[in-house]
């Protein structure tokens, strides 16, 4: 076994033992994504996707199915949310939306396409996530749409110092995703 | 596309995206490509810096934090249930119990004796109706269960949930001389009070900030969330703070505010005047001349009292025993200054007992303590 999975099988076996430092861990890795890919499903006004998302992790913590790698728990997970989301619009007077989910899902790769654009997000946000810490906040903050003067005081830092990470940011991405960012950013 | 090889597929997919993949992996990715237009459009779609910029922000906006934390108290209010039932089978062992403490209480020594012991996990907690709560020792307090404060007796704590309902009351938590106590906040932050010291802090927090109050000496470990500044305030001081660690020590009769930071980058003011920390970095506001300044350190020198132990290196005495003085509820007298001015290295057991802190200072003939009831002369 290689590091990486003797970490996976660390993890995993900390979450049967419900240790909450291996849940963090859990949350950080799959909240926004499932609730991401919950939202593709739900009637964005009646269900919250947070709420499906916190059941099954919730759900997950108390019944400690058997997951053995990772992918069992990412299969695990995947389809309890969609299972969730689907009870939720059966129930819901939404039953229009229902059936023409479902017809969906049955005729085409919906599912499927969805995981796959959770999965690969979450690859490509490592090289987010390894920018340096104040690097990244600066971009994070960029593009929750801040300008330069309210990312300065947030981070105390001066808005030449702003501009600077920024233009860091933008370089180091651009070497990491070199597919993504041939072009130059327009936010940064 | 099916769920077998679905994992593997986002793999080089991204690798592709990154340009990393393999020739045989790349040929990979195109043949799926070429295989359906709906495939093509998928890539197509994954490739655009728009993709990742939305996907970024969609991710930020989910509050990954807040989810933990109601995960956390639904644990919480599942056990209590559990532990309610488990309650009844139990009630003769508790009164069991109750006579053991009773018992015990009439054996503990004197006061004499324990003046110079060391201090202990306790404090008071002032709820937002003036009610007071005396925590530590063991000590059950209904009135916390009744405010959704879970306590610890054993490890000495208490602990806010994130309650997303309710009013918002300020709360107190002060602990006396001899006295420590940890605290987790509403939204995770994790505290701890050294003697003499006070926190004040809402019991969850709304708006754009985090914000509480200290006075004395505290380490904190603080929740990160980007979009909720956690702010201290200490003695007119303001550090502001994305989530980081970092130890304050703002004890009024020193007269100025010490900040240590351990991780990330904290935001340190004193009125107009404001710098920014970096790890390994501690900037002192001197509360006199109204300056900020900063400087690098060895951070285990100040936070050493977290992990219970005193961490000196070529410290004073005078230093040393202010430290000491709120620890062990102790006066000091120094009855010259080629004592005060000694300098000494050392890394002492907190939980030791002040005669045994002693001997070890006094071992290297620097100077010698007359111990008399809790006044300490020193020469």
């Amino acid at each position: 076994m290689n590091k990486e999975n003797v970490n996976e099988k660390e993890w995993l076996d900390a979450l049967a033992a419900r240790d909450n430092e291996a849940y963090r861990r859990l949350f950080e890795r799959f909240f926004p994504a499932l609730c991401s890919f919950a939202g593709k499903y739900l009637d964005a006004l009646r269900e919250e996707p947070a709420d499906v998302v916190q059941d099954v992790l919730f759900e997950f913590w108390v019944k400690r199915p058997v997951v053995e790698t990772e992918i069992a728990l990412k299969t695990y997970l995947y389809r309890s949310v969609r299972n969730k989301c689907l009870d939720a619009l059966k129930h819901d007077r939404a039953r229009e939306k229902y059936r023409s989910r479902q017809a969906l899902e049955e005729q085409s790769d919906f599912f499927l396409q969805q995981v796959l654009e959770e999965e690969v997000y979450a690859r490509l946000k490592e090289s987010i996530d390894a920018l340096p810490d104040v690097t990244r906040d600066v971009y994070n903050l960029v593009l929750l749409g801040y300008d330069n003067q309210q990312i300065a005081d947030m981070l105390g830092l001066t808005t030449d110092a702003v501009k600077a990470r920024k233009r860091r940011g933008k370089e180091l991405l651009k070497e990491k995703l070199k597919h993504l960012f041939s072009l130059l950013l327009p936010l940064l | 596309m099916n769920e077998e090889n679905i994992y593997h597929l986002a793999d080089i997919i991204s690798k592709f995206l990154k340009a990393e993949a393999a020739p045989e992996e790349a040929r990979e990715v195109e043949r799926w490509r070429d295989a359906s237009p709906e495939h093509a459009r998928l890539l197509q779609r994954f490739s655009s810096r728009a993709f990742l910029e939305r996907r970024r922000v969609d991710e930020l906006s989910r509050d990954t934090a807040g989810a933990f934390r109601r995960f956390i108290s639904r644990q919480r209010v599942r056990r209590a249930r559990r532990h309610a039932m488990a309650m009844v089978g139990t009630a003769a062992a508790v009164l069991l119990v109750v006579g053991l403490l009773v018992s015990r209480r009439e054996t503990l020594p004197s006061a004499e004796i324990l003046a110079l012991s060391a201090g202990e996990s306790r404090a008071l907690l002032t709820l937002g109706d003036g009610q007071r709560v005396a925590l530590g020792n063991g000590r059950d307090a209904p009135l916390l269960a009744e405010h959704g404060i879970a306590q610890d007796t054993a490890r000495g704590f208490i602990a806010y949930s994130d309650g997303e309902e309710g009013e918002i009351a300020w709360h107190r938590v002060e602990t006396p001389r001899k006295g420590e106590y940890h605290v987790v906040l509403a939204d995770s932050t994790r505290v701890w009070l050294n003697a003499e010291s006070a926190l004040r802090f809402p019991t969850r927090f709304a708006g754009k900030e985090r914000r509480v109050a200290l006075e004395g000496e505290a380490y904190f470990e603080v929740s990160p969330d980007a979009r909720q500044p956690f702010v201290v305030e200490a003695n007119g001081t303001e550090t502001r703070v994305l989530g980081t660690t970092f130890n304050a020590r703002a004890y009024v009769d020193e007269g100025k505010v010490v900040m240590t930071l351990l991780e990330g980058s904290v935001q340190f003011s004193l009125g107009d005047a404001r710098l920014v920390l970096r790890p390994n970095e501690q900037g002192t506001a001197d509360l006199v001349t109204r300056e900020v300044g900063k400087q690098t350190v060895e951070t285990r020198l100040y936070t050493g009292w977290k992990e219970g132990r005193f961490i000196f290196e070529g410290q004073t005495l005078e230093e040393i025993m202010k430290t000491l003085h709120r620890w062990y509820d102790v006066n000091i007298y120094f009855k010259n200054d080629a004592a005060r001015r000694s300098t000494f290295n050392g890394n002492l057991e907190r939980y030791n007992n002040f005669n045994r802190i002693v001997e070890l200072l006094e071992m290297t003939g620097a100077a010698r303590f007359t111990i008399e009831s809790n006044n300490i002369y020193i020469e």
